[in-house]
This record gives C-alpha cells, sequence and structure tokens, in this order.
C-alpha cells in the first residue's frame, strides 16, 4: 500500500532534505522495496496490543532540579558555522512589508 | 614481551603498569607506531590525536609515581567510536554534516573512563551516524576486517571491532542500535557487549534510535569487557532513561558458573544461516549441555519481524532525533543557501550520505499523517509481541542462545548497493534491542574460509553477570579469543622492518 502513497518530493521537503531528480529517483524505488518488506507487518494480529515506544515501562526519570554549570557563552558558540559577537548569524528571516 | 604487547589483556597491561615492568608512555608509544604501520591497509580510525595520547600516558605516569594512580588500570588506552563525545576532540559521527565540530564536553562514559585513569584513545569509524552493518556507509572510507582484508569489519561499530581485533587498541566504546556492537565483534573475532537498555548512560553520545541505543564495549575477551562494563555502566542524572539502579560486582559475576537453562529459539536457525556458523553455535550449545546445563527448544514467534519493525522504528526516532543537524549552529551550512529555511534543506542534502537520507525520508514517512497508525503504530504493537515473546522464554531459561549474525564477514562491496540485503546482516541482533536485553558475542570457532563466527547469548534485563560468567566460561574451556587474525599480522611483519 505504502509504496504508492509514499510521494517521495513531499516527504523528503517534510524531511528538509532537497533532492535531486536522479537522487529522487533512485530513493524513491529504493524506499518502495523497503516499504514491500515491511508490509509483512500487515499480516499480524496486533488487536487489543498496546504499542511500545519504550522497552521498558518505567519510563523517563526527571532530573533533579539543580542549578548545574554549563557552557560559556564562547564555548557554546564555538562550533557556530557563522557568528557575530555573542550570537549565531543566519541570512535574514522576515520578509520585507 | 614488546611483541606480545599490542594483544595483552587489560589485567595483564595493569600488572605491568604496577611492577613497573611497564610504563604508559611505552603501551602509549606502541600503540601509535602499530598504528601508523597497519591503519594505511586498515582504515579503522577517523583520526587519532597521537599527542593528546602521549600526553596522557606521560601524566597517568606522574600520577604512578606518586601513588596517585586513579585505579590499576590508569595509563591504558581505551579506543572510542567516533559517535562519542571526548572533549576537545573532533565528533564526526562518520558524516560531512559535522563539518569541524569539536566536542565541548565528555560523555558520561568519558568522563567514567578517564575517573578510572584510562585514556580515550582516536576517532574509530562507522556508518554514518552509526547506520550501517558494514562501514561501507561511513563518509571518509571503509574499515578492512583484520582478518581478511577485502571484507568488512561489520559495522556499525567497525572501526571499533576491527582497532580491538588487529591489535590499535587494548578495548574500545561502540554503540549498538540493532547490532552495531555485536555484528562487528563477530565479524572480527572480538567479544562484544550491548548492555540492558538503561544501563549506560547515553549522554553525550549521538542520538540515532532514542529507545535502542545503548553504549557498551568490545575487547578480546570477556574479562576484559566486564572491567570495561563495570567502569560506564550506572545511573547518570544526565541521562533521564538511564537505569536508577545499582550495579552489581560483575568482575566477580562474571566468575559464577551455574547450571544454566539455555534456551534455544528455532526461529534463529533457518533459512540463510551459513553451515559454517550453524555448526559451530551448535557445537557450543553441546558443551553447555555436556558441562551440566540444561538445554530447552524455545520459541520467539515474532523475532522474525525484528528487521521491519525496527526499520519503522530506528527510522521514525532517527528522523526526529537528526533534525537539529540544520547548518544553524553548528556542522555544516551550505554556501548556495537564499534564506533561512533553504539553508535547512541543502545543507542537510550536502551533508547527509544516500543512507542517512534514505532512513530520514522513511521515518518522515512512517510518522505523516495517514500513514502514522499503519506503520508506526503497529510496528510498535508488534514491538510489544516481541518484548512478550522475550518475556515468556526468559521466564523458563536463564539465557537465550543463538547465533550472532547469519554469515561471517562478507566482501566489501557485496551489499552495499542493496539496502535490504544489508539490513538483514543485523537479522538476528535487532530483536534484543526492540526488547531493550542485555547480550554478549563471543567467538566460537572459523568457518570454512578461517573467518570468525560469533556466538550471541542474549539475557534477562539487567542480567549481565550471567551473560559475562556463562561468555566466561564458554571461553575459558575453548580459547577462540586468542586467535590472531592472520592477515594484519602479515601485514605487521611486512610492516615491522621498515
Amino acid at each position: 500500500m505504502g509504496e504508492e502513497a509514499l510521494d517521495i518530493a513531499a516527504v523528503a521537503a517534510i524531511a528538509r532534505i532537497s533532492l535531486g531528480e536522479e537522487e529522487r529517483e533512485r530513493l524513491g524505488r529504493q524506499l518502495a522495496e523497503i516499504l514491500r518488506y515491511a508490509e509483512q507487518l500487515m499480516a499480524v494480529d496486533v488487536e487489543g496490543v498496546e504499542p511500545a515506544t519504550h522497552p521498558f515501562a518505567e519510563g523517563a526519570v526527571p532530573a533533579e532540579d539543580a542549578v548545574e554549570s554549563g557552557f560559556s557563552t564562547d564555548e557554546a558558540l564555538r562550533n557556530a558555522p557563522r557568528r557575530e559577537g555573542n550570537l549565531f548569524s543566519v541570512p535574514r528571516v522576515l520578509e520585507d512589508v | 614481551m614488546a611483541e606480545d604487547l599490542p594483544y595483552r589483556s587489560l589485567r595483564s597491561l595493569a600488572d605491568g603498569l604496577a611492577d613497573g615492568s611497564l610504563t604508559a608512555l611505552a603501551l602509549a608509544e606502541a600503540i601509535l607506531a602499530r598504528t601508523a604501520a597497519l591503519e594505511p591497509r586498515l582504515g579503522a580510525f577517523i583520526s587519532w590525536d597521537g599527542d593528546d595520547l602521549l600526553r596522557g600516558a606521560e601524566e597517568s605516569d606522574r600520577r604512578r609515581r606518586s601513588g596517585q594512580a586513579r585505579s590499576r588500570w590508569d595509563g591504558i588506552p581505551i579506543g572510542i567510536k567516533d559517535l562519542i563525545s571526548v572533549h576537545g576532540q573532533p565528533l564526526t559521527n562518520g558524516s560531512r554534516m559535522l563539518g569541524s565540530y569539536v566536542s565541548p564536553y565528555d560523555a558520561t562514559v568519558i568522563s567514567r573512563l578517564r575517573a578510572a585513569g584510562f585514556l580515550p584513545w582516536g576517532r574509530l569509524n562507522l556508518d554514518e551516524f552509526a547506520m550501517g552493518s558494514s562501514t561501507e556507509y561511513s563518509a571518509f572510507h571503509c574499515t578492512a576486517n583484520p582478518w581478511d582484508l577485502s571484507r568488512v569489519p561489520g559495522g556499525s561499530s567497525g572501526g571499533a571491532a576491527a582497532a580491538v581485533a588487529a591489535g590499535l587498541a587494548p578495548g574500545a566504546l561502540g554503540t549498538d542500535t540493532g547490532g552495531s556492537i555485536r555484528q562487528p565483534a563477530a565479524l572480527c573475532g572480538i567479544t562484544g557487549l550491548k548492555p540492558t537498555y538503561g544501563r549506560v548512560s547515553r549522554y553525550g553520545v549521538t542520538a540515532f534510535a532514542s529507545s535502542l541505543d545503548q553504549v557498551g564495549p568490545l575487547a578480546r575477551s570477556v574479562d576484559d569487557v566486564a572491567i570495561l562494563c563495570a567502569t560506564i555502566a550506572g545511573s547518570d542524572g544526565h541521562d533521564a532513561t538511564s537505569a536508577r539502579l545499582a550495579v552489581p560486582d560483575l568482575l566477580a559475576e562474571a566468575q559464577n558458573f551455574r547450571s544454566w537453562t539455555i534456551g534455544i529459539p528455532p526461529e534463529f536457525f533457518g533459512e540463510g544461516l551459513q553451515p559454517d556458523v550453524e555448526r559451530a553455535v551448535r557445537a557450543a550449545a553441546a558443551f553447555f549441555e555436556r558441562e551440566g546445563c540444561a538445554i530447552r527448544s524455545i520459541s520467539l514467534p515474532h523475532a522474525p519481524l525484528g528487521t521491519a519493525v525496527y526499520f519503522l522504528t530506528a527510522t521514525a526516532e532517527a528522523f526526529s532525533n537528526l533534525a537539529r543537524f540544520d547548518g544553524i549552529r553548528y556542522g555544516h551550512r551550505s554556501r548556495g543557501a537564499e534564506d533561512a529555511v533553504d539553508i535547512y534543506g541543502r545543507s542537510r542534502a550536502e551533508g547527509f550520505g544516500d543512507e542517512v537520507k534514505r532512513r530520514l525520508i522513511l521515518g518522515a514517512f512512517v510518522l505523516s499523517s495517514g500513514f502514522q497508525d499503519a506503520y508506526y503504530v503497529r510496528a510498535q504493537r508488534v514491538r510489544t509481541l516481541i518484548r512478550r515473546d522475550y518475556e515468556k522464554a526468559l521466564a523458563q531459561v536463564d539465557f537465550i542462545l543463538t547465533p550472532t549474525a547469519a554469515t561471517t564477514a562478507f566482501p566489501i562491496g557485496a551489499r552495499n548497493m542493496d539496502p535490504l540485503a544489508m539490513y538483514l546482516s543485523d537479522a538476528y541482533t535487532v530483536s534484543t534491542n526492540l526488547a531493550g536485553l542485555p547480550a554478549i558475542s563471543v567467538p566460537c570457532g572459523l568457518d570454512g574460509q578461517g573467518l570468525p563466527i560469533g556466538l550471541q547469548l542474549i539475557g534477562r534485563p539487567y542480567g549481565e553477570g550471567d551473560l559475562l560468567a556463562a561468555a566466561n566460561f564458554f571461553q575459558k574451556a575453548h580459547g577462540f579469543h586468542l586467535l590472531r587474525p592472520g592477515a594484519v599480522e602479515e601485514g605487521a611483519a611486512e610492516e615491522g622492518s621498515s
């Protein structure tokens, strides 16, 4: 079912990955094959079975709400592709009005 | 002794450091020399910082001389998969996406290694973002298998497994999301442990699939694996999913032989299993039986669905986790981007390789409205069934015995153009990640071509001690872990004269 439904261009846009035409064709073909393989799950009787999102029932344990020292501004910005002063620099987001 | 240095156990190295017959500096120099000699043909590392290792070794020797050694292991280098943050060192995740990123902090497992005096060593190769089973999906290069340089070492922790097998590190830390520690350990003839989900902190480890990822050790003996697991395990406030449980004395537990009841699931001995592998694994079961263990046939009827469930689960989680790589705060930013949003699409298109793109797009699809129930939610329901199978089986037996991988190391290029064939390389390992269980791979012989075979033991939650004990008992009676990879030894002999 999924292979016909897989609109590779639309899904790639959701994943924020720009694809060329050749890449779209190739990845689309490979993903269709993987989805065909996954279709064996459709035959499993899962009526009344709870989905497991985690291995164990305990779930996450909240951390104590205590102050810890973090990075300095310089450390936090050390890997920035572009930086201006104490800020990450990006092209403008808002259009002129 | 100098010849033997690359293959000495952690205890033997510690004894040498304690009695003064060895210094951390001499050990570091020997490892650096061997790495320089073998790396051109092996490719186990993405990078290494020899100065950092030598500096760490000198500091360790100073500590020891002044009676301040942090533990008996102080000064022993441990290789690190390039997915685990080490302060001041690069972190590539096997990808071009991270650019020249340098980690601003240590992962918890690294802090714990350092607290015992171990020296984090090198950045070991992996499939990009740990997505793969051969290291062929590394953005940098494929690692060769030390037993046959034309074959893959397995993956994704293939660099770690190859480095340990080739004597370039006494042990290493890797990660296992669907088999990424156990499968390369099997293919390289070493021992690898995936601890129970939550046993080891994931803080500072690049997240791939958060409900499946687990850090664990790879080493040349069960004892070494136990030492490393004991060092890194335990509750961590920085990881909300780390189990708030005390860790038992794994080194003591690893010595406790018991007359275990062992389960054999027919689902792991089906089509596609290499006959040599089946023979070796069945011989291991027969060995345990001779030694007084009870062997029982058990059923894991949903385990064969593991690969399909894994794909729908891991890709969905990866889609969410890898959203952070957007070219804004760190990593690669496309120069061609015209506006802020365009940065995302282009930076990710340029930074990610094919396999990562495939998985992220699949993840976006299985979570998209209209398909989420049919794919993602259904996979999670089948995951419950897989977990119940294991719960039921492990109520009857102490652990489950299977092959780690259906085949021994495959040739480079054999599966990398066929994503589905590559995914099925992990068919015997993925279901334990879905169930969160601990599992160990230990060498159990060689196939007709002289390639190592891995035996997998799967245990109860937090039952690492029992697994280590059983693997240790098997290992001591057989000595397969003492076999050394021929191909890389020949290489070492040739290089030795230069």
